[in-house]
């Protein structure tokens, strides 16, 4: 089986658009959360994005006017992915796109929906809203804008969908029915999300963002023949149920990683206080087993605690913030990095990266 | 040519083991069958709400569950589905735990709650919350039918769900099967829900997708589709598991393909590439080609774009044999059922492996006069006929946002 690398990455947060924004975001550089208070409730910070023009997109497609603000984000992302991986379009052809949300196109549904409701189930129903009410929205448009013609697919399973696009990527190429995919989440929440959270006196949760992150994953095969550098290799996507500490030491079994060789753990956790916990839990766990020392050495962050919680587009946020992250020589001088993201129902994604070799 | 298959881990055979549906023929995968196979419509008036303004003579409305307020359509009619496959396929508590998975796919899953909280929050300022809001919001999201099926069958494997509109479920079952394929899941309860909603029959309308009669597949008189509702739920697991435990094995899973158009979001590429990508796809997953397909169950939505789509990809991808005057049989069971949108790919491919099983040809009712071009092609459109030799079906799926899928489906014992 040959091995899989990230040849792209885009990603649009509240901190702007592109992976600079999201390391401005991550330096504690970027502008603060915004603030808003849609219902009567008290004000929360809200990491949004809210509807973006971008110019360099509109560019590259003419029906660019007609793609909703979900689809939008999606879009910019694939966008800078493409472009940083030099994928010329005769390349593109058999590349396919694989996207992740938890609430998909709620905001185009709240639109179609208000619009019967106010002026009639016949005359207030727009065919070019109807158009956004799906959830795979954002890949469609990217396929079409883009001539990618190859497998797509969108997953809607919650928190995890992200990181499920890109397990469900590498099974792509695994079965040789694309060389490469665009893979990743887009989240976009409406008015709801925020009244139910600011009303919610329980959460305990990070900062609602929106937003998404795609990475453009590719066989080695295909990026030896086009000569170009990988951000990263793909080693692969475990799926686990149970504690983070079970959760590392199947990525360990799986992947054949040793954790003594892993120099960044992104932990899907939303506070500090957390973080700690969880730190906390994994050295104990560690020390049990008699392998205390192998955590030494090993940076472990809570990037959602600096960018918030994206939800569906957690995965292929999170995978962006671990490229930032990675200087030469690998993360903190070593060769792997693991992104942890929660799915449903307990289960786990964890998404390990290594450290590209140029190709030969 | 028949080739052999691409990866050692396509080998890993798959198969169907039970079958549980509700569609607008009533609960049970006899109901369903019994139309079917007798050639009738399972279309009738539609009672869920006033037809009036969209000029509806009839809809795929399943009269199977009741209104229950605060209760989603949708996640009733998957309940129901689920009490069926659970049974025929004999799973019991040893297949519960974390070998067992859940992969649903839906089109707008609980969108028939969402419209309601739409409407509770259309205007300003906002009211207060209800602990029904914050239910509805929950069973909003789109994999929540999936968890809560998940938990109700005690799977603790992986769950996922797939929102590709009307290719989600067959999208859903290849997903299963790569699960299961590469070793993340040794069995996976897949299928598709939808829910018959005032949300997508306008949408359906405003875009002029509606028929004003019957759903005419492949015919020159067709005017659009009908729109119903339905749940289908399949149980999938390895070949070698099934046998161990002397299971009823239905059909195998040998080929899968998914592939976009890239054309547009809401119509079809004219060409048919999508879609003969995707077919090409699951052939050379399989290890085989077009002369080993005997039956086609196309998508067949009754919308001009579509069927005429369909039919220049078929055209293409089975020219040789359409041209020796042997292209398979092809038909449309959303003839007879409607159009389930998320649970379409899985209804066809439940009622192909029933065909196979039963040795017959199922009919496409409703369709008078072929397209112009094909009347060589075989629509059956009369009545149930039995054929020999029914060994493997290509089942296909085509949606907005360009997508398209297929899957082969051999029958069991072959």
């Amino acid at each position: 089986m040959g091995r899989r690398f990230i040849v792209g990455a885009g990603c649009v947060t509240w901190a702007g658009l592109g992976i600079e924004a999201l390391e401005q975001a991550l330096r504690g550089e970027a502008p603060p959360f915004a603030v808003e208070s849609p219902g009567s409730g008290p004000s929360i910070d809200v990491g949004r994005v809210g509807p973006i023009k971008d110019p360099a997109s509109a560019a590259t497609y003419r029906r660019w006017g007609q793609v909703d603000t979900y689809s939008r984000y999606g879009y910019v992302a694939a966008r800078l992915a493409l472009e940083q991986s030099g994928l010329t379009l005769e390349e593109r052809e058999a590349y396919g796109v694989f996207l992740g949300t938890s609430y998909g196109c709620m905001e185009e549904n709240q639109r179609f929906d208000r619009y019967t409701i106010k002026e009639g189930v016949l005359k207030g129903a727009s065919p070019l809203v109807f158009k956004g009410t799906v959830d795979n929205a954002p890949a469609g448009w990217i396929a079409v804008a883009f001539k990618l013609r190859g497998p797509n697919a969108t997953f809607v399973s919650g928190d995890g969908a992200g990181a499920e696009s890109m397990w469900s990527g590498l099974r792509q190429i695994e079965a040789m029915r694309a060389p490469g995919l665009l893979c990743g989440g887009v989240e976009r929440f409406v008015d709801l999300h925020l009244v139910l959270r600011e009303r919610d006196p329980d959460w305990q949760g990070a900062t609602l963002s929106e937003g998404s992150g795609v990475v453009l994953v590719e066989d080695e095969a295909a990026m030896r023949a086009r000569d170009v550098t990988p951000l990263a290799e793909l080693v692969g996507v475990v799926r686990h149920r149970g504690s983070i500490t079970e959760g590392l030491q199947a990525v360990g079994v799986r992947l054949g990683l040793r954790l003594e060789d892993v120099g960044l753990v992104s932990l899907a956790t939303p506070t500090l206080e957390r973080l700690a916990e969880e730190r906390a839990e994994l050295e104990q766990s560690a020390k049990e087993g008699g392998h205390g020392a192998a955590l030494e050495g090993i940076e472990f962050v809570a990037d959602k605690v600096t960018l918030g919680e994206f939800h569906g587009a957690w995965g292929g946020v999170a995978v962006c913030a671990a490229l930032t992250r990675r200087e030469p020589g690998g993360w903190n001088g070593r060769k792997y990095a693991l992104v942890h993201v929660r799915g449903e129902g307990d289960e786990s994604f964890y998404v390990a990266l290594g450290e590209p070799v140029k190709p030969e | 040519m028949v080739s052999g298959p691409r990866t050692a881990e396509s080998q890993v055979p798959v198969v169907v083991t039970g079958l549980g549906l509700v569609t607008s023929a009533g609960a049970g995968v006899d109901s369903a069958w019994k139309v079917l196979s007798e050639g009738t419509s399972a279309l009738s008036e539609l009672t869920l709400f006033d037809p009036g303004p969209y000029g509806l003579e009839i809809a795929g409305e399943s009269h199977s569950i009741e209104r229950v307020p605060g209760q989603d359509r949708a996640l009733q009619l998957l309940d129901l589905a689920a009490d069926e496959v659970l049974g025929a396929a004999g799973w019991g508590d040893t297949q519960r735990g974390p070998e067992t998975g859940v992969v649903l796919g839906t089109c707008q899953g609980a969108i028939e709650s969402a419209s309601a909280i739409h409407r509770s929050y259309a205007s300003r300022p906002v009211p207060e919350p209800t602990d029904a809001d914050r239910k509805a919001f929950a069973e909003y999201r789109p994999g929540f039918g999936t968890t809560r099926l998940a938990k109700r069958v005690g799977a603790e494997g992986p769950t996922s769900t797939v929102g590709m509109v009307c290719v989600s479920s067959s999208v859903a079952l290849m997903h299963a099967v790569d699960l299961i394929r590469c070793g993340e899941a040794r069995r996976v309860l897949a299928g598709g829900f939808e829910a018959f909603t005032q949300f997508v029959l306008t949408g359906f309308h405003c875009i002029g997708a509606l028929a004003s009669g019957p759903l005419r597949p492949f015919d020159q008189n067709r005017d659009g589709t009908v729109l119903a509702e339905g749940a289908v739920l399949m149980t999938l697991e390895r070949e070698d598991d099934a046998i161990a435990r002397g299971a009823t094995i239905l059909a195998r899973v040998i080929g899968c393909g998914v592939a976009a158009d890239a054309f547009h979001m809401t119509a079809p590429d004219p060409k048919g590439g999508g879609l003969e990508r995707a077919v090409r796809q699951a052939f050379a997953e399989a290890g085989i080609g077009p002369a080993d397909v005997d039956y086609i169950s196309a998508h067949g939505t009754g919308t001009a774009f579509n069927d005429g789509m369909e039919s220049v990809a078929f055209a293409r991808i089975f020219k040789e044999l359409a041209d020796a005057g042997q292209m398979p049989p092809l038909t449309g069971v959303k003839s007879v059922f409607g159009h389930t949108l998320g649970a379409a790919g899985a209804l066809d491919a439940a009622m192909a492996i029933l065909a196979m099983r039963h040795g017959v040809l199922t009919p496409t009712v409703s369709h008078v006069a072929p397209l112009e071009g094909l009347e060589d092609w075989d629509f059956n459109p009369h009545q149930t006929r039995p054929v020999e030799g029914m060994d493997i079906v290509l089942s296909t799926n085509s949606a907005f946002g360009g997508n398209n899928s297929a899957l082969l489906l051999q029958r069991a014992g072959v």
